[in-house]
C-alpha cells in the first residue's frame, strides 16, 4: 500500500476491528482478551529467543497485566493496542519506485531475476538465457484480467505448488500491465533474503502462521478487504499453503477468500466509484517443482509428524534455485500460468466489461444479491453462504483449467502399472520401501498411454481438463521421451528411467507426486 | 413484509404448498399448463384434476402465465416433475432476478448429471437463494388440516427464516436444516423403496415381509446417499426416514400405490396410469440403478425394482430369489 493509503488504513483497521468486536454478540471483548492471551503465551514459548521474541514477550506481559480486572474502557484500549501492534508487523510499505526498477531490470529472464540480487555475477557469469516467454507461458483468459481491472478491483486466486509461485505471479502481473498485486506471505519467506527482496518490493505484507488468535487473523483479514477498497489488486492464495501432495486443491479457506465480498459491500454501502470486486482464478503448473521432494516427504509422514509450516527447503537455498532454474531453462522446462474466467463474489461469471452474467448472457444487478426488501442489508450468515458457493466455483475452475504436462502424464501411467504390480501390499508401505522392485515393459507403457491419452483428449474437448501442447499433438513415445529427459531434474535418485525394453523406478514418492496432478478425475 | 408468493405447477403437492402460503393471508399465484384448470382454479377455487375434495382459498390465483408468475413473485416454489425441471427453469430464467427466492418442491435426481433439483437451478439461473422443502407430508392429510412437519433446507438463513415465515402455522410445523443436498438426496431415493414396499404389499407379502424388504432397502440407499454427498444425520431426519416412512406404508403415496398395483399383478404402464400423477420413484429407481452399478455396489433391493420395472422380470420370480428361504442365517 501506498504512504498515503497507510495513514488512513492504521486508524481505519483498528477502529472497524474494535467495532465489529463489539457487535458480536458470541464472545465478549475480554474473551478476546483471553484467547490473544492464551495463544501467545503458547507462541512464545516455542518462539526463538530473538530481538523480536523480546519485544513481543515485553508487549504482551503487559496487556496481560492490563488485562486483569479491566472494566469495559480499558478493553476497549487494550483491543486498540494488540491490532495496532499485529498491523505494524503485517503492514509493508509499498514502494513504486523500487517496483519500477526491480521488475525493470528482471526481465527478460528468470534467471536475470535470480541474479538481480547481485548484479555483480551478471557480469560474471555472461549468461544470457533465452527470454522468459520462451518458458513462462501466460494463457487463457489473461486478455479478459487486462480488460476488467480497469472496471473494478481484481483479486487473482492461483493455486499453489511451489514458494516460487508468488515472485513468478507477480513478474507476470505487471509483464501484462496491470497494477502490483498486494498479497499475504509467511513470516518465514520473508526472512528468506532471496523471497524477502522480492516480497517487500512487490507489494506483499507479512503473515505470520504460528501466530493463531482471533484477533491476528481479524486484522489480516480487515487489512486485505481495506486494501481492495482502495483499489488495490489482491493475490490470495486460497488454499492457505502449498500443495504437499501434488494435488489441485480441493478445498479452500473460505476466511480470506470472503474479504472480496466485504470489500464489495462496503464499496456499495461507501458509495464508491468503482465498487466491483473480481475473482480471476489461475492454475500454476509447473514440468518440474522445486521443492517437490521435500513436500511429499511431508505429505507422506506419518500421522502428526508433518509440518504445517516447512522452512528448510529446497527453495529457501539460493543456490538450489539457481542452479535448478538455469538447469530448467536448458532442458526447456515449461511454466505455464492458465488464468481462468473471471468470477464475481457471487460465483456469477463475469463478461469483458465487468458485468456479472447468467448463462444466457442476461446482466444481473448483482448488488441485489445483498438486498433485502428493497434495501441494503448486511447479513454475515448470508455473506458466508455466498462465499461457500464462490469457492465452489473456484475448485471448478482449478480443475478443468488444470494443465497436464508430460512429466504429469507418465507419472501417472508409470505409478499406476507399479501399484498394480504390488496390489497387496500396505500403500504406505509400497511407497516408503526402496528395496521394492520396480520395473514395467515398456510395452505395457504405451498401451495404457495410449489408452488415457485418448481418454484425456475427450476431456480436454469437453473443457474437463487442460493439455499441454505435447499431450494434444504428441504421440505417447515423444510424450515419454520428453518426461523422461526431466527425471533427473526431479531428483537425484531417478523417478523413472528407462533401460532397454523396460521402465524403472528409484524413486516412487516422486513419481507419486507428479501422478497426484491427475488424481480426482473420472478416468 | 407482505411477500409476493408463485407455485410453479399445479399438481397436488404444489396446490397443497399454495394453500398453506394462502392461508398465512399471502396472495399466491399460481401457475398450471392447463389453460382449463387455470379457469376452474379462478372461478370455483377448486383442483378439479389433483385435489377436488378441497376448496382453496381464495388468496390463490391461478396463471397461465410462467413469465408472469416468476416476475411478479419474491419467493416461488417449483413443484414439477424432476424430468421437467431444467427445462422449466430454463424457461424462467430470463425473468429470474438476484434477489428471489427458489425452493423445490420435487424430489428426484436427474438422469445422467445425478443432478438434483437444488443444483439444477443454481446451473441454469442467477438465483442463489435456494431452498428445498421436504419431509413426510402427505398432499390430502395436510389439506385436511391434520398436522405435520417439514424440512426446509437451504444454505442461508435467510431463506430459512422467510419460507418457515410464510409457510407454517399451528398444524404444519417447520425444521431448519443446511444439508441441502442430503434432504433432496434422501428425498429422492425413498421413493424408489416406497415401490418395493408397495409391490410386497399389493402381493400380500404381510408387514414382516414388508418390512424386511425396507429395512433392507434402507441400507441400500444410505449407501447411495452418502455417496451422493448427504450427511448420515440428515438421513435419519424428518427428510429422510420420516418421509420413507410415510410413504412406505400409506395408500396415500403414489409411490407405493404404483408398487402395490405392480404388486397385483398389473403392468408398469398400466399402474403409471392408473395413478395418474408424476411417480417420481420410477425414473428414480432407473437413476440410483445406473448410479450404484457406475461406482460397481451390489444392491439387492434396488437391482429387483430396476428388473421388475425396466426389463419386464416377473415380479414374483424376482422375488423368490431376493427371499429365498435358506438353510443357514446371514449377519445383519
Amino acid at each position: 500500500m501506498k504512504r498515503e493509503d497507510i495513514k488512513i488504513a492504521e486508524n481505519e483497521i483498528v477502529s472497524r476491528i474494535l467495532e465489529n468486536n463489539l457487535k458480536n454478540k458470541k464472545a465478549e471483548l475480554i474473551d478476546v482478551l483471553y484467547d490473544i492471551i492464551y495463544n501467545e503465551k503458547k507462541r512464545l514459548k516455542t518462539e526463538i529467543k530473538d530481538k523480536t521474541y523480546q519485544k513481543d514477550k515485553e508487549f504482551f506481559k503487559y496487556i496481560i497485566k492490563k488485562s486483569k480486572n479491566a472494566n469495559k474502557s480499558v478493553q476497549k484500549e487494550l483491543i486498540k493496542k494488540v491490532t495496532a501492534y499485529y498491523l505494524n508487523e503485517v503492514i509493508s510499505e509499498f514502494k513504486p519506485f523500487i517496483y519500477e526498477i526491480s521488475t525493470k531490470i528482471l526481465p527478460p529472464t528468470i534467471s536475470i531475476m535470480l541474479n538481480a540480487l547481485s548484479p555483480k555475477k551478471i557480469i560474471k557469469n555472461k549468461f544470457t538465457p533465452p527470454p522468459i516467454e520462451h518458458n513462462v507461458i501466460v494463457t487463457g483468459e489473461y486478455k479478459k484480467l487486462q480488460k476488467i481491472s480497469k472496471k473494478g478491483t481484481v483479486i487473482i486466486v492461483p493455486t499453489h505448488l511451489s514458494n516460487l509461485d508468488s515472485p513468478l505471479i507477480g513478474l507476470m502481473i505487471y509483464k501484462l500491465g496491470l497494477d502490483p498485486l498486494v498479497y499475504g506471505a509467511g513470516l518465514n519467506l520473508f526472512k528468506n533474503k532471496f523471497f524477502g527482496f522480492f516480497m517487500s518490493k512487490l507489494g506483499a505484507y507479512k503473515v505470520d502462521r504460528r501466530k493463531q488468535s482471533i484477533l491476528y487473523k481479524q486484522v489480516l483479514k480487515e487489512y486485505a478487504t481495506f486494501s481492495l477498497e482502495r483499489g488495490y489488486g489482491n493475490l490470495f492464495f486460497p488454499g492457505g499453503t502449498r500443495s504437499r501432495s501434488g494435488k489441485v486443491e480441493n478445498k479452500l479457506k473460505k476466511g480470506l477468500l470472503g474479504t472480496g465480498l466485504d470489500a464489495y459491500q462496503n464499496n456499495l454501502k461507501n458509495k464508491n466509484e468503482k465498487p466491483d470486486i473480481f475473482f480471476v482464478p489461475l492454475n500454476l503448473n509447473y514440468q518440474v517443482v522445486l521443492e517437490a521432494e521435500t513436500l511429499i516427504d511431508d505429505y507422506l509422514a506419518d500421522a502428526g509428524k508433518s509440518r504445517y509450516i516447512i522452512d528448510d527447503d529446497e527453495s529457501f537455498k539460493i543456490s538450489k534455485i539457481m542452479s535448478f532454474m538455469e538447469k530448467m531453462l536448458s532442458l526447456d522446462a515449461k511454466i505455464i500460468l492458465n488464468f481462468g474466467d473471471a468470477i464475481d463474489p457471487f460465483g456469477n461469471k463475469v463478461d469483458e466489461n465487468g458485468n456479472s452474467i447468467d448463462k444466457n448472457g442476461n446482466i444481473i444487478d448483482k448488488k441485489k444479491y445483498l438486498y433485502e426488501n428493497g434495501k441494503l442489508v448486511e447479513d454475515s450468515q448470508r455473506n458466508r453462504a455466498y462465499t461457500e458457493i464462490l469457492s465452489e466455483e473456484i475448485l471448478k475452475s482449478y480443475k478443468k483449467n488444470n494443465v497436464i504436462m508430460s512429466v504429469n502424464f507418465v507419472s501417472f501411467i508409470a505409478f499406476k502399472l507399479f501399484e498394480k504390480q504390488h496390489e497387496s501390499s500396505d500403500f504406505y508401505k509400497f511407497i516408503k520401501d526402496p528395496t521394492i522392485d520396480l520395473s514395467i515393459k515398456l510395452s505395457n507403457f504405451y498401451k495404457e498411454s495410449d489408452i488415457l491419452l485418448k481418454k484425456l483428449h475427450k476431456m480436454h474437448k469437453n473443457k474437463e481438463i487442460t493439455l499441454s501442447e505435447i499431450l494434444l499433438e504428441g504421440k505417447s513415445e515423444e510424450i515419454l521421451s520428453e518426461a523422461l529427459k526431466f527425471s533427473n531434474l526431479l531428483s537425484k535418485n531417478l523417478p523413472l528411467y528407462r533401460k532397454g525394453i523396460r521402465l524403472y523406478s528409484n524413486n516412487l514418492k516422486v513419481l507419486f507426486y507428479y501422478h497426484n496432478s491427475l488424481d480426482g478425475y473420472k478416468f | 413484509m407482505n411477500y409476493k408468493v408463485g407455485v410453479i405447477g399445479s399438481g397436488s403437492w404444489g396446490t397443497t404448498v399454495a394453500q398453506l402460503v394462502a392461508k398465512n393471508s399471502y396472495e399466491v399465484n399460481l401457475y398450471s399448463r392447463d389453460k382449463k384448470q387455470v379457469q376452474i382454479i379462478n372461478k370455483e377455487h377448486i383442483n378439479k384434476k389433483y385435489l377436488p375434495e378441497f376448496k382453496l382459498s381464495e388468496n390463490i390465483k391461478a396463471s397461465n402465465s410462467l413469465k408472469e408468475v416468476t416476475k411478479n413473485s419474491d419467493i416461488i416454489f417449483i413443484a414439477v416433475p424432476s424430468n421437467a425441471f431444467r427445462s422449466t427453469i430454463k424457461k424462467m430464467s430470463n425473468c429470474l432476478k438476484p434477489e428471489q427466492i427458489l425452493i423445490s418442491l420435487t424430489k428426484g435426481i436427474e438422469i445422467k448429471t445425478y443432478d438434483v433439483m437444488s443444483q439444477i437451478i443454481s446451473q441454469e439461473s442467477c438465483i442463489k437463494l435456494i431452498g428445498v422443502l421436504s419431509g413426510p407430508n402427505l398432499a390430502k392429510e395436510i389439506m385436511k388440516e391434520q398436522p405435520a412437519a417439514t424440512v426446509i433446507a437451504s444454505k442461508f438463513d435467510f431463506v430459512i427464516k422467510t419460507v418457515s415465515k410464510i409457510i407454517s402455522s399451528d398444524k404444519f410445523m417447520v425444521f431448519a436444516q443446511r444439508d441441502v443436498l442430503g434432504v433432496e438426496v434422501a428425498g429422492a431415493l425413498k421413493n424408489v423403496i416406497a415401490i418395493a414396499s408397495g409391490i410386497g404389499d399389493g402381493l400380500g407379502l404381510g408387514i414382516n415381509a414388508t418390512s424386511f424388504l425396507v429395512t433392507l432397502g434402507i441400507s441400500e440407499i444410505k449407501y447411495l446417499a452418502l455417496k451422493l454427498g448427504a450427511k448420515p444425520e440428515t438421513f435419519y431426519g424428518l427428510a429422510g426416514t420420516g418421509d420413507l416412512m410415510a410413504t412406505s406404508f400409506s395408500v396415500l403415496s403414489r409411490n407405493f400405490r404404483f408398487g402395490k398395483l405392480i404388486g397385483q399383478s398389473n403392468g408398469v404402464e398400466e399402474a403409471l396410469k392408473s395413478v395418474g400423477q408424476v411417480v417420481e420413484g420410477y425414473t428414480t429407481t432407473k437413476v440410483a440403478h445406473l448410479f450404484a452399478k457406475s461406482i460397481n455396489v451390489n444392491m439387492p433391493i434396488l437391482d429387483a425394482v430396476y428388473r421388475i420395472l425396466y426389463k419386464n422380470s416377473k415380479v414374483d420370480e424376482v422375488l423368490a430369489e431376493l427371499l429365498k428361504i435358506r438353510k443357514d442365517y446371514l449377519w445383519e
